[in-house]
């Protein structure tokens, strides 16, 4: 891993395109999207993006942003759990808050330990709130809690975290306090600290999309039922989500009632060139540097654009080879069209099938409708990538759903003179359908003897 | 009003984005990323310190947030049994205005002249109600008593006048009630008045969601009030052996005529809200009707006839209401819809601007171009008609004209006008 300081190139600025392993440098790439101006003001926001249109990186944007010593903002990162089969809804919520409550408590000690000027200006009727708040809604032993605080802390800071920790409130503020009547708590210690606001980012449901339909919607419903708790002044909600749960999001009360707005994230062609430039600047240890650089004339842009998607991901992931390329070359020497021609041989857009909707990318191009007949022999092969599937396999198993070929004598069996130039008017339909150029194909390969193959899968 | 109004300060003069002038700020702090787009807050306050505006009018989404709500939010369209002397269900969407009429309410109440004014409880749900259990009644009996205790003292910290006048085995009792059942928080209000806490922040660390909007009390009458407090609350909770660890309906029956005949109070309303709160609202319609005809029974069992009880419910709720008719003493409950007409909800929109302008003017008309006129109709047009959409599609009228302008200022065009429309139909598709 290349040393990341201001000015020395980042060698995996296309190796890893997620945000977690790309943290440390992330925000010198980052590009604002056009919806950043209300995303990033002081309005309880649900951002909504599909996969790899960066989510992650406009959170961890906005959180490095708000480390400066003069903001007043203190960041929360929550990125729950995927919810466990053998609990309910409501002790889903519960573990919900307690996560949150606790994440939002630890915030606040590292910002009176890295200011302990603020702890000094607390009023001392508030004192025991803080200490109160501490003791019954902090998971972990306090020990426990200041030494592993201590690292994040200077001395004085860890000292004084430690002594708060420590501390044993006068009395007790509730016997059996509600949700609502902790979050207001914190609320209020927040604002006597000199705080603004506390803004509760919650990310990472990308995993949660591969579980049981019925059960990410319960907890979808108990996580927002929680997150209404924080749609109260002092505090800014950042709902980070996968726009494959858009529509139970959008059942939020917080969303009928306009307490929560809604952005979608979406990129113009101009601000993906500019995410791959500021990723290639990045990489070459330039302050800037043009696609026009990388391959002559736009073939690259052009070439981004038909495969790229509409995501940084899409664009970033396509362009990678070319900028491989560029990099060995030891950006000297530009593409020219043979060149970028045979690195697109080496390196085609892979092909996959999105499950969910039937639909075909080629790379992060979605293919026009695909007809049912080639799409179920496309979803054969697939699934049988690593080998090569005879015609009459394909044909019995992929478009008449034979579970296996049958022999002559069956009663499946069906002479093939009569399906061989309907099994090939499949394939040539299939070949139509997804070959950029289906006089040589590239995906769908055939080899006498053997039968056909899908290659450059995802 | 007790607090004063402010324009924006100087901070905003400087022509760059606010967010660049505090990285500069930060000269020496590596790797925080640099900002450069406005963010609409900041094009908020831009815009309404370029048009003259009141910066608070604008600014609040929550209604207990915006002290000066009663000053927009009434007009004579609406019927006024809301806030007297009736049983009253008042049916409404989403953001059509129940809390902010609620709060105003209770606000009407502490603020009129004169000391037999209604006393306010707001019954908000909680996740303890809806049991079903066997003592359900006690469980009622508890939520009602308790919120009736915590407006209570919100009443005293804010006016504490009342509370000074009675006579001290009621000022005891009161005081064991509020040690035992606010329980560490009784002892921090009392740190508090001893600290002279302005009167309203000790309100909001009570109850932010009960907004009294009284001015602020004097310091040596919290000093008195704290001394009393502390003078009669018992040293410990098993000393307290009059009254049970469990509100009984007796104690609840006595609260009520303290409240009316010694504190002196006019009458009493019980105000219902969040029923549809996502977290502690009712799964299913059918449960608010249980919930209140209970509520109505217990009621019934109180000699007074100064109780009303005035819900502030989803619309879809009204059918299945419908036949509650009869409020606590037979009297006839008045069902309201609060149907939202464009013109009511562009007199509401003038009025606040008027409040915002500080009078000056009350349309955007007055500090826009010559080509612009009926600016609030326009900007009205084809939008839901509830007063949160006015006040959002308001609002970013106010954004685009700052993102157009920035600090330069100038008069509001229809180019303001029509971008704000377009981003609210992008973001809130009908």
């Amino acid at each position: 891993m290349a040393a990341h300081g201001s000015n020395s190139p980042i060698i995996d600025a296309f190796e890893y395109l997620y945000a977690e392993p790309e943290e440390e440098w992330l925000h010198r790439a980052f590009v604002e999207p056009s919806e950043y101006g209300r995303i990033a003001s002081t309005r309880s926001m649900l951002v909504l993006g599909p996969h790899g249109s960066g989510k992650s990186a406009l959170c961890h944007f906005l959180l490095r942003s708000m480390k400066a010593p003069s903001d007043k903002r203190l960041a929360v990162l929550f990125q729950p759990r995927q919810p466990a089969e053998h609990q309910s809804q409501h002790e889903n919520a519960r573990n919900y808050l307690t996560q949150i409550v606790d994440l939002t408590l630890r915030e606040l000690l590292i910002y009176i330990g890295t200011n302990p000027d603020a702890f000094s200006q607390l009023p001392s009727w508030l004192h025991d709130t803080l200490y109160w708040l501490l003791q019954s809604h902090m998971q972990g032993h306090p020990v426990a809690v200041a030494d592993r605080l201590q690292d994040q802390l200077q001395d004085d800071g860890a000292k004084l975290v430690r002594k708060i920790l420590e501390k044993a409130p006068k009395y007790s503020l509730y016997k059996n306090p509600s949700e609502t009547e902790i979050v207001r708590e914190i609320a209020e210690v927040r604002k006597y600290l000199g705080l603004d606001s506390i803004w509760l980012f919650v990310d990472g449901f990308e995993r949660w999309l591969d579980i049981d339909q019925t059960l990410l919607a319960e907890a979808l419903q108990a996580l927002l039922s929680i997150l209404s708790l924080f749609e109260i002044p002092g505090f800014a909600i950042k709902l980070l989500a996968p726009s494959e749960i858009e529509s139970t999001l959008m059942t939020s009360s917080g969303i009928l009632r306009r307490r929560l707005d809604v952005a979608r994230l979406s990129w113009t062609d101009d601000a993906l060139i500019k995410i791959v430039e500021k990723r290639l600047a990045l990489l070459t240890g330039m302050s800037t540097c043009s696609l026009r650089k990388v391959a002559e004339d736009d073939r690259l842009v052009e070439l981004l654009r038909e495969y790229g998607g509409d995501t940084p991901r899409g664009w970033l992931d396509v362009g990678r080879p070319f900028i491989d390329y560029y990099i060995r070359k030891n950006h000297q020497q530009l593409l020219n069209g043979s060149q970028f021609e045979e690195i697109i041989k080496q390196n085609p857009p892979r092909l996959r099938i999105d499950g969910q909707f039937d639909e075909v990318y080629l790379g992060y191009k979605k293919l026009e409708r695909v007809p049912p007949g080639p799409f179920r022999v496309l979803q054969y092969m697939l699934k049988n990538h690593h080998r090569f599937c005879g015609r009459s396999e394909l044909y019995y198993c992929a478009l008449n759903d034979n579970p296996k070929e049958p022999q002559q004598g069956d009663q499946e069996y069906v002479d093939p003179g009569s399906w061989k130039s309907g099994f090939d008017n499949v394939i040539y339909h299939l070949r139509k359908s997804i070959e950029p150029d289906p006089r040589n194909p590239t995906y769908i390969l055939s080899e006498r003897g053997k039968g056909l193959r899908v290659k450059y899968v995802l | 009003m007790h607090k004063s109004r402010h324009l924006a300060d100087d901070s905003i003069q400087d022509s760059q984005p606010p967010l660049l002038l505090a990285e500069s700020q930060n000269a020496n702090v590596k790797d925080i990323p640099k900002i450069h787009a406005w963010d609409e807050d900041t094009l908020l306050e831009i815009g309404q310190q370029s048009l003259g505006l009141y910066l608070g009018a604008f600014q609040h989404w929550e209604a207990s947030e915006d002290e000066y709500l009663p000053e927009y939010i009434i007009t004579k369209e609406l019927p006024n049994t809301i806030w007297h002397d009736y049983g009253t269900f008042v049916f409404a969407p989403p953001g059509g205005g129940k809390t902010a009429l609620r709060i105003y309410t209770i606000m009407n109440c502490w603020q009129r002249l004169g000391s037999a004014h209604p006393f306010p409880i707001q019954l908000l749900p909680s996740p303890q109600l809806y049991t079903n259990a066997e003592d359900q009644e006690s469980i009622l009996v508890q939520f009602l008593f308790r919120s009736a205790l915590q407006c209570l003292a919100v009443g005293i910290v804010s006016g504490p006048d009342r509370f000074l006048r009675l006579e001290q085995e009621s000022q005891s009792t009161l005081v064991h009630w509020l040690s035992k059942y606010l329980h560490g928080r009784f002892l921090r209000i009392i740190d508090m008045l001893r600290a002279g806490v302005p009167s309203w922040d000790i309100a909001r660390m009570i109850d932010p969601s009960y907004v009294t909007g009284m001015p602020a009390v004097e310091y040596e009458l919290q000093v008195q009030l704290a001394a009393i407090f502390e003078s009669l609350c018992p040293e410990d909770d098993s000393n307290f052996t009059e009254h049970a660890d469990i509100v009984s309906k007796q104690n609840f029956i006595y609260l009520v005529d303290l409240l009316l005949n010694q504190l002196g109070f006019g009458s009493i309303y019980m105000l219902i809200d969040g029923v549809d709160n996502e977290l502690y609202g009712v799964e299913h319609p059918t449960e608010i009707k249980i919930w209140i005809n209970q509520i109505l029974s217990l009621l019934q069992e109180v000699p007074s006839e100064r109780i009303y009880l005035k819900a502030y419910l989803p619309d879809e709720l009204r059918p299945l209401l419908e036949d509650v008719r009869i409020n606590t003493h037979k009297d006839t409950m008045r069902m309201i819809t609060l149907e939202w007409t464009s013109s009511l909800l562009v007199e509401i929109l003038r009025k606040r601007i008027l409040f915002a302008a500080d009078g000056l003017f009350d349309s955007f008309d007055s500090v826009a171009g010559p080509s612009c006129e009926n600016i609030e109709e326009t900007l009205l047009e084809d939008i839901c008609l509830l007063p949160r959409e006015t006040l959002v599609v308001a609002r970013q009228l106010i954004i685009e004209y700052a993102r157009r302008t920035g600090t330069n200022g100038g008069a509001i065009e229809m180019c303001d006008v029509n971008a704000a429309r377009e981003l609210y139909f992008q973001r809130f598709p009908t």
